[in-house]
């Protein structure tokens, strides 16, 4: 039984299909990353789980219980918005408070005047700013409490939102891009820091980005959305390995890995630039392919060694690395290959070079985008 | 280069909008003017704008003595704050739902918004009229301010100016456990000041200056507002004593005068933020 479901989730605004029968599960104290192009439906799911939307088709569940019906504020989720959605007219400690209150004060204890002389309310409010100032300080922003947003800066107010999301001890964390709206230097930090906080609440959460690293550094478990359906739902390693869509492939990873279109042979093989690369490929011959190779596993040899023959058409020195655009019979726009600077130094535009690739580094994609299997047997037989 | 200082763009600037202040101050200040004369300056042949003997307190005296000034004050006050009270509470909600709520008639309600927008009280005044005279209810209140609650002009600037308000906040309000109830009150109308402030000059100036329908639904002084009462001192003074007439609209005038400067900045933040203007 996971903490929280999606379990076939399809949405439709008119003709027009946002959600095809996707499904998402989160285990207790897991990180759930769900990752696309924008207008993939990413946003409109979580929004879905949240309650603010509703799905034509499907259910959500919330530790073995159903709340597809029930109303968001029943739901014990809590949302972090990409604009924060802090309300402006209230300071930092009554953002915070502002969940705590709905819940635990009654209508007659939350009246402005009235509300003052209803038993009980000053312990509740006691109780409330304690639980606050805990919240705040554990996420260092104490010392900004009686400050409203407009005072604030995006970091800060990032870190207000999230206190206000974590101070109700959800069930469930939605996050909604949450870092888009800062700059570079803050969004890595802020990753470590959301990943720490994650890490002590133990809090199930499912994070939305468009930013494929932030989904890979950070999640336990990635869904790779498009177009409405999650093509790939693993752990970051297997997405980056062992993608089962050439789409997943071509979005995760940087620089972006490269795909040949090629031909499969008698044998099985796989053929670039007039030799085989790969073979053990399911299916009859003449079958158009595509043949998916990271950057980082091409190695760059001298001109007459074993290898594909290629032409360097670009250097660009990225400090640890280099990365190498060169030009192959065949090989369309390019193939790019990340080296180490020491390997390179000697090469410029125009310089020839072979590129040696190996069988296990190649992902071969049908017509249909998605993985063939290769025969385990005949995998190796690099004719390069 | 004195010369060039002198007809500079800023000074040709202000020229200008000084000229135009002063052609719509003109008739404020000739009030103003008129109002500090005897009545036999006002006759005299000679045109003067300070007057040859300041006769302003004894034009005042008349004013306030010869009708009920302060209870046509009142009358203006109840009357414009229960129109604008009623007309707030009434379309703030009704903008919340039509901009933010999804709900079948939300297009149809927009239609009659806007053909509401185009139906003058003139219209309408002649079948409300009788309706509040079988009721027998003229001559109160309630038939001065109850044809003005619902303001659809009111409902149409609000809506425009919750349409710019950021969904999310909404829903962050709906997952922290509110209402629509409390979102309108705890979220929406602290935001909503500067809206709340531009229609609150449109609404006052309208209905502090209407003597339209006063002079429909009210006969008595009693219940008579500002300027219906400024109509009853003309027909009671015969129409000749102008010292006391201006004198008596320089005290009607002047909390709209004293209440705009008060809140100056305010107001035209608030006309600024709503893009409109008066």
């Amino acid at each position: 039984m996971s903490a929280f479901a999606l379990r076939n989730i399809s949405k439709s605004y008119g003709t027009n299909s946002i959600l095809n029968d996707v499904s998402i599960e989160a285990e207790d104290g897991e990180f759930i990353a769900l990752v696309g192009p924008s207008g993939c439906g990413k946003s409109t799911l979580l929004r879905i789980a949240a309650g603010l939307d509703h799905g034509d088709a499907g259910s959500i569940w919330m530790g073995g219980r159903e709340i597809t019906a029930e109303h968001p504020a029943d739901r014990n989720v809590a949302m972090v918005f990409q604009s924060y959605a802090l309300y402006p007219h209230l300071t930092a400690e009554q953002n915070i408070a502002v969940p705590l209150a709905m819940r635990t004060l009654s209508t007659l204890q939350r009246m402005p005047l009235l509300g003052r002389f209803v038993a009980g309310r000053s312990t509740a409010q006691a109780a409330i700013k304690q639980q606050v100032l805990a919240t705040a300080t554990s996420l260092k922003i104490d010392h900004l409490l009686d400050r409203k947003p407009g005072q604030m800066s995006g970091g800060q107010r990032q870190r207000v939102a999230l206190a206000r999301a974590l101070v109700r001890q959800p069930g469930v964390f939605l996050m909604d891009e949450p870092l888009s709206n800062l700059d570079a230097n803050l969004r890595v930090h802020t990753r470590a820091e959301i990943v720490d906080l994650h890490r002590r609440t133990g809090v199930p959460t499912i994070y939305v980005t468009h930013d494929q690293s932030e989904a890979l550094s950070m999640a336990d478990r990635v869904a790779v959305m498009m177009g409405g359906k999650v093509l790939q739902f693993a752990s970051p390693a297997d997405i980056y390995d062992d993608p089962r869509h050439v789409e997943v492939a071509k979005f995760v990873g940087s620089p972006r890995i490269n795909i040949i279109d090629a031909v499969t042979a008698d044998n099985g093989a796989v053929f670039f630039s007039g030799k085989a690369v790969v073979d053990g490929v399911t299916g009859p011959a003449g079958t158009p392919v595509q043949l998916g190779i990271r950057p980082e596993r091409i190695r760059l040899r001298p001109q007459g060694a074993k290898g594909i023959a290629a032409i360097v058409t670009r250097l660009e020195f990225l400090g640890s690395e280099v990365l190498v655009t060169t030009q192959a019979d065949g090989a369309g726009d390019g193939i790019v290959i990340k080296a180490a600077p020491a390997d390179v130094s000697h090469l410029g535009a125009g310089s020839p070079v072979a590129l040696q690739i190996d069988a296990d580094a190649c992902l071969v994609f049908g017509q249909d985008g998605l993985r063939v299997p290769l025969r385990a047997t005949a995998r190796i037989a690099v004719d390069a | 280069m004195r010369n060039t200082a002198f007809f500079s763009m800023r000074n040709l600037r202000l020229a200008m909008l000084s000229a135009g202040a002063l052609v719509f101050l003109a008739p404020y200040i000739w009030m103003i003017s008129t109002a500090a004369k005897s009545r036999e300056e006002i006759f005299s042949s000679s045109l003067t704008l300070l007057p040859q003997h300041w006769a302003l307190w004894e034009n005042l005296a008349k004013a306030l003595t010869r009708v009920p000034m302060g209870q046509l004050l009142w009358n203006g006050l109840v009357v414009c704050g229960l129109i604008f009270f009623f007309q707030v509470v009434i379309a703030i909600p009704c903008a919340y739902a039509m901009a933010k709520l999804k709900f079948r008639a939300a297009r149809t309600m927009m239609t009659l918004v806007m053909l509401g927008l185009l139906i003058p009280i003139h219209a309408t005044a002649l079948p409300i009229y009788v309706a509040l005279n079988k009721a027998g209810m003229l001559n109160s209140y309630f038939a001065l301010s109850a044809p003005f609650f619902i303001s659809v002009f009111g409902i149409f600037l609000f809506l425009q100016f919750f349409r710019a308000m950021p969904d999310d906040l909404i829903a962050a309000a709906r997952l922290d456990g509110m209402s629509e109830l409390a979102i309108v009150n705890r979220v929406i109308v602290p935001n909503a000041w500067p809206a709340v402030t531009a229609f609150a000059i449109f609404s006052v100036v309208a209905h502090w200056n209407d003597l339209f329908w006063p002079l429909i639904v009210i006969t008595g002084s009693e219940r008579a507002t500002p300027p219906l009462g400024l109509l009853f001192f003309r027909a009671a003074e015969a129409g000749d004593d102008y010292g006391a007439l201006m004198a008596a609209t320089l005290i009607i005038t002047l909390p709209l005068v004293a209440a705009f400067l008060l809140a100056q900045r305010r107001f035209i933040e608030g006309i600024t933020l709503t893009g409109l203007k008066g």
